[in-house]
């Protein structure tokens, strides 16, 4: 045993093996450098984090990204359904907190147009499109101009307006359109929220399962407490 | 090229100029010898002129003149203005609207009772409470960063595998920005910073802590990050010093069979003592300086050097004689400051005689 120790310590061009003094040399170097290089190398990594992570006060030295989800609510004919998107684009998933510019450099419209269903009805709604869509419905078809005014009117106002000869001139599509804009029941306005896809415990089922955290989450301690929604 | 030199002194009569400047020249220096020599001495005029009129022993603090200059107007006319801040009262930073107030600021500084208003006076405690955590800061920081300095230099002093690495390791904070090292450490203390957030996931701590405003923790993180930020400084000039302790020594020792222990103690150390002198009275300078990092990371306490700027209301709300008490302040720092550097110079040639 002790030669293959001698074997291990020994050095080459110095003098004899390794000595007591030498270890302890080495701990307090290694020591000095995790306390003063991982501070500034975590400052360093921070910078090209994600917005996103930084706001969830990560504590990995490493920038890393959770698999994010659009988690979609939309009110339609048959009531409300839930459910969730995945494999959407960062943009579209951040839409709210694009600026201008970064907005102008895409096109929702395009992007909505390989959409179907429900999903399509949700982006429409997030990528902000249902007001400008309806707009250019309301010069194409020469309708009334006080649809515009409608959401913002009160209830008195809105009973002597003729909404129903109106929607009698549209197909289901650009009606639905309208009264979305309107916000005609049960067209409510629909959602579509960022969040975390995270692997946690089911606390029913005492087994890993894939779950929803809140993207907006302030601290990664109290995300496991929010609410979550499993999905299977 | 050629050209452009022609267009500049195009329509001024700059050859006649040189003419008038040499045919001076020739009159005044009255010059022998050869046509280089008298066409030098023809050009060279002026200090011939300035050599005669104050002789040879005073030529050289012509000479020395623009630079006095430069450095008079930078470095000593501040320091007369301070002076004159301190003897005098008023918001004004322009002396014209700064009426004479004798010893004044003194009073307002350390007097009980405010000598304007007759009621109790509150700087005198702010500023005892600034002297006295400095004095603090001083205590703790200076020696904990000698002795880092001292161990950090004596590993690095020592036949180790990538010792240029770890010397920069070491080195490297020096180099950052104080504004930067507050702003880093800032991340890492505050409330939600890493430390805290850290603890708590190890479950060492069940609330996360104000590392920097916490009255306990304060000055043990103000020591430990100016000492972090400044150690490097200090472990270099001791790592000059012991390589300019001569190797045969050692090997002297080695042959006697002397222990590590006993090379460290009777070699090493004394021989390092005047470096070591060096190195302590520097950081206790720079110790009383504290302030850029402190400032940054906005800690719980006041150092002296904060206590003047914030005092002297040139960035915030101006008080009444804040300029004038921040100066007098300022003026008593530097009395201290210069009783320490006197210190170094008595003790350095008096380790240089013996």
């Amino acid at each position: 045993m002790s030669g293959v120790w001698s074997f291990l310590t020994r050095t080459r061009g110095r003098h004899g093996s390794l000595t007591l003094t030498d270890y302890a040399s080495y701990a307090y170097l290694l020591l000095g450098f995790l306390i003063i290089f991982l501070p500034v190398s975590w400052v360093a990594l921070n910078s090209i984090k994600s917005q996103f992570q930084l706001e969830k006060q990560d504590l990995s030295v490493l920038p890393t990204d959770y698999e994010r989800v659009g988690r979609a609510t939309v009110n339609g004919l048959e009531g409300r359904e839930i459910f969730i998107l995945q494999d959407l684009p960062d943009w579209v998933l951040n839409w709210g907190d694009l600026g201008q510019e970064e907005k102008s450099e895409r096109d929702p419209e395009e992007f909505i147009a390989t959409q179907e269903g429900n999903s399509f009805y949700a982006l429409r709604s997030h990528l902000g499109l249902v007001p400008k869509l309806a707009r250019e419905l309301i010069t194409e078809k020469a309708l009334p101009n006080w649809l515009i005014r409608y959401s913002s009117m009160a209830p008195a106002g809105r009973d002597e307006l003729d909404l129903e000869t109106v929607r009698a001139q549209l197909t289901a599509e650009e009606d639905r359109l309208l009264m979305e804009f309107l916000g005609v029941e049960p067209f409510k306005a629909n959602r579509l929220v960022s969040q975390v896809l995270v692997s946690a415990p089911d606390p029913e089922a005492e087994k890993w399962c894939d779950c929803l955290v809140r993207a907006s989450q302030q601290h990664p301690l109290s995300a496991r407490l929010g609410t979550t929604t499993a999905i299977h | 090229m050629f050209e452009a030199v022609q267009n500049a002194f195009s329509g001024s009569n700059w050859p006649l100029a040189i003419a008038l400047y040499l045919l001076v020249g020739l009159v005044v220096s009255k010059p022998t010898g050869g046509i280089g020599s008298r066409f030098m001495a023809a050009l060279g005029w002026p200090l011939e002129l300035t050599q005669r009129l104050a002789g040879a022993t005073s030529l050289p603090y012509f000479f020395l003149l623009p630079n006095m200059l430069l450095f008079g107007i930078f470095t000593f006319a501040p320091m007369f203005i301070n002076l004159g801040f301190s003897v005098t009262e008023g918001q004004s930073i322009y002396f014209d609207q700064r009426p004479y107030a004798g010893s004044d600021n003194l009073q307002r500084l350390l007097s009980e009772t405010q000598i304007d208003t007759g009621s109790e006076n509150r700087e005198d405690d702010k500023f005892l409470a600034a002297v006295a955590d400095t004095f603090t800061f001083v205590v703790f920081q200076v020696p904990i960063m000698i002795l880092v300095a001292l161990i950090t230099a004596l590993v690095l002093n020592r036949d180790i595998i990538g010792r240029g690495f770890w010397r920069s390791i070491f080195f490297y904070p020096v180099m950052l920005s104080p504004v930067v090292v507050g702003f880093l450490w800032t991340l890492i203390l505050k409330r939600q910073g890493v430390l805290s957030l850290t603890l708590i996931e190890w479950g060492w701590i069940d609330e996360p802590i104000q590392w920097l405003t916490d009255q306990r923790w304060t000055m043990f993180w103000s020591v430990f990050v100016y000492t972090w930020a400044h150690l490097g400084f200090y472990m270099l000039i001791l790592l000059a010093g012991l390589q300019a302790i001569p190797k045969d020594l050692y090997e002297a020792a080695s042959m006697d069979g002397t222990s590590d222990w006993r090379v460290l103690r009777k070699i090493t150390l004394p021989l390092l003592m005047p470096t070591l002198l060096v190195v302590t009275v520097l950081s206790l300078v720079k110790a009383f300086q504290a302030f850029e990092e402190l400032y940054a990371m906005n800690v719980r306490w006041i150092s002296l050097v904060s206590y003047i700027f914030e005092t002297a209301g040139l960035r915030g709300q101006p008080t009444t004689h804040g300029l004038g008490v921040a100066a007098m302040a300022s003026l008593l720092v530097a009395s201290v400051l210069v009783v320490l550097s006197l210190l170094q110079i008595y003790l350095t040639s008096r380790q240089g005689k013996s």
